[in-house]
């Protein structure tokens, strides 16, 4: 087994050497030559805008945008006038005539200019042609104004607009949380400016504790994602936040009923900063999800300021940040016990651009999460989890004249980890560990086949996060491609495998929990891991119709789960469990001022296996489908309507019962046990199901301008026909027990 | 396309609005078997039960008034080189109450060691076995207030009151997953009417006070060395066995006492298990079950307790105006 292990590595690095050496050493240029780069930013603040479009039209070639705003067309033959076509959403769209030096590489700074709340109709250009050949299986990128305008929870939240893909499951209407394709919630890795976060959420999970206020792009790998990433086993999710505004201040302020923000943004000496603050004012709608009340209190606020000056360093971006999430659950009773989580994180980032086709960027991050139970008098005991993430990471992109792209990588990550436990027998055991994880990766994308690209890469564990496992190095290959087989159809795959060391002793028979630690998965059990199949057809009937239809299988090995069969001290707190889900998935989109339609379905399956006992895990739902509409009503008013489906989540029946010897009651003299009472006895896990979930949300708001002050009044219904959906049911009551009823909320936002 | 859309949401509402789906959360009962036997090391008459699992219509099992005890079963129990056979009671139907069984077993006579191996197994009247096995507890080492080398009420050291009552307990062997429970009561009696009545106190760890009502927190059972019983407990204690009664001269408080528990291995995972705490917030909707009964469920455990005499001193009891009676007299 470890030889044929070997022996796969090996042919796939042969392979990886061979598109390096074999396709890019030599050039030759019947004519000459230059590579075109630009920036693409918005006129009115100089922010980046990820994801654009340009093309040369008269070569009918083109490119995206990054997510930094940065395009880069190598191999234009030099010297001839072009017409640049620009275009972005919700912008006016340009024709730049430019003309290419030889062996340079020419740089344009474009400024798009948005068009005015009253028209907003403006067709995109390009798109399909721009990058036919990018590897982009399983990749949604999200552009932060399209969410604005989808129904909301109690606000515009990030993590809640991923529910409606197809493979991506809700945890409930309680959280922002998500399942994706049979994977676990701490399967998903979520990155802010590439630093990861590890509990982004405020109030139970109601909200993310991103405000999408301070974000730029958002772009989402539901699996089959490349060397770059690594750490978890079912997706990525990479936020990417503004710079703030470069040539004037401005400010933005919003109420909704559950919480307050402001967010503030100018231009610095070379450079600009953001500056966003949130917090809760009221507790009352809470009551509306976990259906009790909980005084709990939360805030945020993120800082970034960024400097550009050629004197200090050419061509280099510096950028600085810091986040903090803070929430905490304070009761006024000393018999209950006080909760406190918070993440904060720091970093700073180097970007840097040459003279040759050549981007590296060096960031370094500090990543805290703490999590504290304070018992006060109740009958808990006190729990504290701690998770310092210190790492540095340089990544590095060139791109050959033929397209193709070469990256390379290096990651050192420290990691201290506290847990602090008290079991049920008083034991307080501390569970955590220190450990240090140094990777790297490199990967060739082959982009140079108008027909064909590819993606094919490896990253290196060196070493690993657990104690006593030094020599212990593994290895994750990955490729993904794209084959045009018509200007129509397009078929793409992926395979990748992945390990994740970091795990979350997450209970699984919780609905609700509060307490779900961080730690570094123990030295009796080897790292998870999984291999990913991704296969798909894209259709692109239009530059504004799109079809795609993808399948999945996951194998997942080595799942740290928690031992609800601990019993005895030293019975181990995590078994293994294996792991498998596969299914298909179909996305439809058609975008045509003044409708933007987008409709999904998901046919899926999850297993999980413990002990030889194979059982459907609670996000296992076989249906989940989703249909979105968007309005743009014109002067201002837009409408939107969302409906989400999803068939029975698996749970426990009840068989029964039986009576049950109890511990004593202090009613008596004194006496160890007292007596029998009856007792549910559960059928075997997960066989029964809940019945089908769906719910239907409607939002309405108008923009408008007072002065120089813009005004957003948003209307959003939440379950307009107040469907029951079942949440869990109380097993000793047979209480039902249902998620959000019709729910009103109105947010109102101010922009200066 | 306005109108087709505002047509499809309508259609939709009036659709799915209308679709309420019945629900059952309970499945087919098939019924099982479940045996209960504890084991005292310190008393020579031990008892076992045989139950069967039930159902009802509904979510309330108290509805069910049938008898579930199962008689006519052989349970023996294998100790040393030695064989026991329970004896299968069956009481009257008068005699059959809400805390007992119709059938129940029982065995004369028998009075383990410590740290010995016990097997049982019952056979039922439709032939069914059901097989558990476990180790007697092993030996208690307990010292009182060891550190400051006196066993008083009020704890107290070079003539200073301490601030706490800590009882100090080892277990030798398997202390690690083994879990003791102590308890500490006040002896007192209380002259009614003429006719002297003896009651308990129990004293808890500590008081929480809240809108001036005091609810008592009680040790659960642990395998920490120490148990820390608060002064200000203590004083609470002595108070409540009076409270609201002006005739403190009715009560005589004439001693103290902790009473231990010592539970074995798979006793104590049982009483663990049923020890599951809540937040008040976290929802689960499964919960960890201890069984140690092949083939069935139930729990077949053994335990010894050890009773602790605590000195009180006179004044103590007299401070909150009662009699105080010396154990010796």
């Amino acid at each position: 087994m470890f030889i044929k292990k070997i022996l796969t590595d090996k042919v796939f690095l042969l392979i990886i050497l061979f598109l390096f050496v074999g396709l890019n050493p030599i050039s030759i240029y019947g004519q000459q030559k230059g590579t075109l780069r630009g920036l693409i930013t918005d006129s009115t603040n100089g922010e980046a805008l990820p994801f654009g479009n340009v093309l040369i039209k008269e070569l009918n070639i083109g490119a995206s945008t990054d997510p930094r705003g940065y395009f880069l067309i190598p191999s234009i033959p030099a010297n001839i006038e072009y017409t640049l076509l620009v275009s972005y959403v919700g912008y006016e769209p340009q024709d730049i005539m430019v003309k290419v030096i030889p062996d340079r590489i020419t740089h344009l700074d474009i400024g798009l200019t948005p068009v005015s709340i009253e028209l907003q109709t403006v067709e995109k250009v390009g798109q399909k042609m721009a990058e036919d050949n990018a590897t982009d299986i399983g990749i949604t990128r999200i552009a932060v104004r399209d969410l604005e305008y989808l129904p909301k929870g109690v606000e515009t939240d990030l993590f809640r607009s991923l529910q409606y893909l197809p493979g991506v499951n809700k945890v409930g209407d309680i959280s922002a949380n998500y399942y994706v394709r049979g994977g676990g919630t701490n399967q998903n890795l979520i990155l802010l400016n590439k630093a990861p976060i590890y509990y982004p959420f405020h109030a139970f999970g109601i909200l993310s504790a991103v405000d999408p206020d301070i974000i730029n792009s958002l772009e989402f790998y539901k699996g089959g994602f490349t060397a770059e990433y690594h750490g978890r086993l079912s997706s990525v999710l990479n936020l990417d936040t503004k710079d703030g505004n470069k040539y004037d201040y401005g400010g933005k302020a919003s109420i909704s009923f559950l919480s307050a923000k402001a967010l503030i943004e100018g231009p610095i000496p070379n450079g600009s900063f953001i500056l966003s603050g949130r917090m809760s004012h009221s507790n009352q709608i809470i009551k509306k999800f976990i259906k009790k009340s909980a005084p709990i209190d939360f805030y945020d606020f993120y800082f970034k300021a960024n400097y550009m000056n050629d004197d200090f360093w050419k061509d280099a971006k510096w950028t600085v940040y810091a986040f903090q999430s803070n929430d905490q659950l304070a009761n006024d009773d000393i018999s209950k016990a006080d909760f406190r989580w918070k993440n904060r994180v720091v970093g700073l980032n180097l970007f840097q651009i040459s003279d040759s086709p050549l981007f590296y960027e060096i960031s370094f991050w500090y990543s805290r999460f703490v999590g504290e139970v304070f018992p006060n008098k109740s009958n808990l005991t006190y729990k504290k989890n701690q998770l310092r993430d210190l790492s540095v990471q340089m990544d590095f992109n060139y791109i050959y004249d033929s397209k193709d792209e070469l990256s390379a990588g290096i990651k050192i990550m420290e990691v201290h980890n506290t847990l602090l436990i008290e079991n049920t027998k008083g034991v307080i055991s501390d569970l955590g560990a220190f450990g240090t994880n140094i990777s790297a990766y490199f990967k060739y994308k082959l982009m140079r086949y108008e027909y064909f690209g590819m993606d094919a890469g490896t990253r290196f564990n060196l070493t690993r996060l657990a104690k006593g496992t030094s020599g212990k190095y593994f290895i994750e290959p990955r490729i993904a491609f794209t084959w045009n087989l018509s200007q129509l159809v397009q078929l793409k795959g992926a395979w990748g495998m992945y390990h994740q060391e970091l795990t979350t002793l997450t209970d699984e028979n919780e609905v609700i929990t509060l307490f779900e630690p961080w730690l570094i998965t123990p030295n009796y059990l080897n790292p998870a891991n999984a291999i990913h199949y991704v296969a798909g057809v894209y259709f692109n009937f239009d530059v504004d119709f799109s079809l795609e239809i993808e399948s999945y299988y996951k194998d997942m090995n080595e799942l740290p789960t928690l031992n609800d069969k601990k019993f005895q001290v030293d019975d181990p707190d995590l078994v293994s469990a294996e792991g498998e889900a596969y299914g298909a998935e179909v996305l439809l989109r058609y975008t045509k001022e003044p409708i933007s339609l987008i409709g999904s379905y998901a046919l899926g399956w999850a297993y999980k296996e413990i002990d030889n006992w194979l059982y459907y895990p609670k996000y296992d739902t076989r249906h989940n489908a989703s249909i979105s509409v968007e309005y743009n009503l014109g002067k201002g008013w837009r409408t939107s309507a969302s409906w989400y489906f999803n068939s029975g989540a698996p749970f426990t029946q009840v068989e029964g019962y039986y009576d049950k010897l109890q511990t004593s009651g202090r009613t008596d003299s004194y006496g160890l046990f007292g007596g029998y009472a009856p007792y549910t006895i559960l059928s075997d896990k997960n066989l029964g199901r809940l019945p089908d979930y769906h719910r239907l949300d409607f939002n309405i708001s108008k923009s408008f301008q007072w002065g120089n002050t813009k005004f957003k009044i948003d209307l959003s219904i939440l379950n307009v026909y107040d469907r029951a959906n079942i949440f869990y049911f109380e097993r000793d009551t047979g209480e039902r027990v249902n998620m959000l009823p019709f729910l009103p909320s109105i947010a109102i936002a101010m922009e200066l | 396309m306005k109108k087709l859309i505002l047509f499809s949401i309508c259609a939709g509402v009036i659709f799915f609005s209308g679709c309420d789906e019945a629900f059952n959360p309970k499945t087919e009962h098939d019924e099982e078997y479940l045996l209960t036997c504890l084991i005292s090391c310190d008393q020579n008459y031990q008892t076992a039960t045989i139950t069967h699992t039930f159902d009802v219509d509904g979510y309330d099992p108290s509805i069910y008034d049938e008898d579930i005890s199962i008689g006519g079963a052989d349970i023996m129990l294998w100790y040393e080189d030695t064989v026991y056979v329970f004896k299968d009671s069956t009481l009257n139907d008068e005699d059959v109450t809400e805390n007992n069984y119709k059938h129940f077993y029982y065995l004369e006579n028998f009075n383990p060691e410590h740290n010995r191996v016990l097997e049982l197994e019952a056979t039922m009247p439709n032939g069914r076995k059901l097989h558990s096995t476990t180790i007697t507890p092993s030996l208690l080492k307990t010292a009182i207030n060891a550190w400051r080398g006196d066993q008083l009420v009020p704890p107290s050291y070079n003539d200073e009151i301490a601030d706490e009552f800590v009882f100090y307990v080892e277990i030798a062997g398997d202390f690690l997953n083994s879990l003791y429970l102590p308890r500490f009561f006040f002896k007192y009696k209380k002259n009614e009417n003429g006719v002297v009545n003896h009651y308990l106190k129990e004293v808890p760890l500590e008081y929480i006070e809240k809108e001036n009502e005091y609810s008592p927190i009680y040790p659960t059972a642990t395998n920490q060395i120490k148990t820390r019983f608060n002064m200000n407990a203590i004083d609470r204690a002595m108070q409540e066995i009076s409270e609201g009664d002006p005739n403190k001269d009715n009560y005589t408080v004439y001693g103290a006492f902790v009473y231990v528990w010592v539970l074995d291995q798979n006793l104590s995972a049982y009483y663990g298990a049923l020890q599951m705490k809540s937040d008040g917030f976290t929802v689960r909707v499964d919960v960890p079950e201890f069984s140690n009964v092949d083939n069935g469920f139930g729990i077949f455990g053994s335990y010894f307790e050890k009773l602790f005499d605590i000195r009180v001193l006179a004044y103590y009891p007299q401070s909150f105006g009662y009699r105080f009676e010396s154990p010796e007299n």
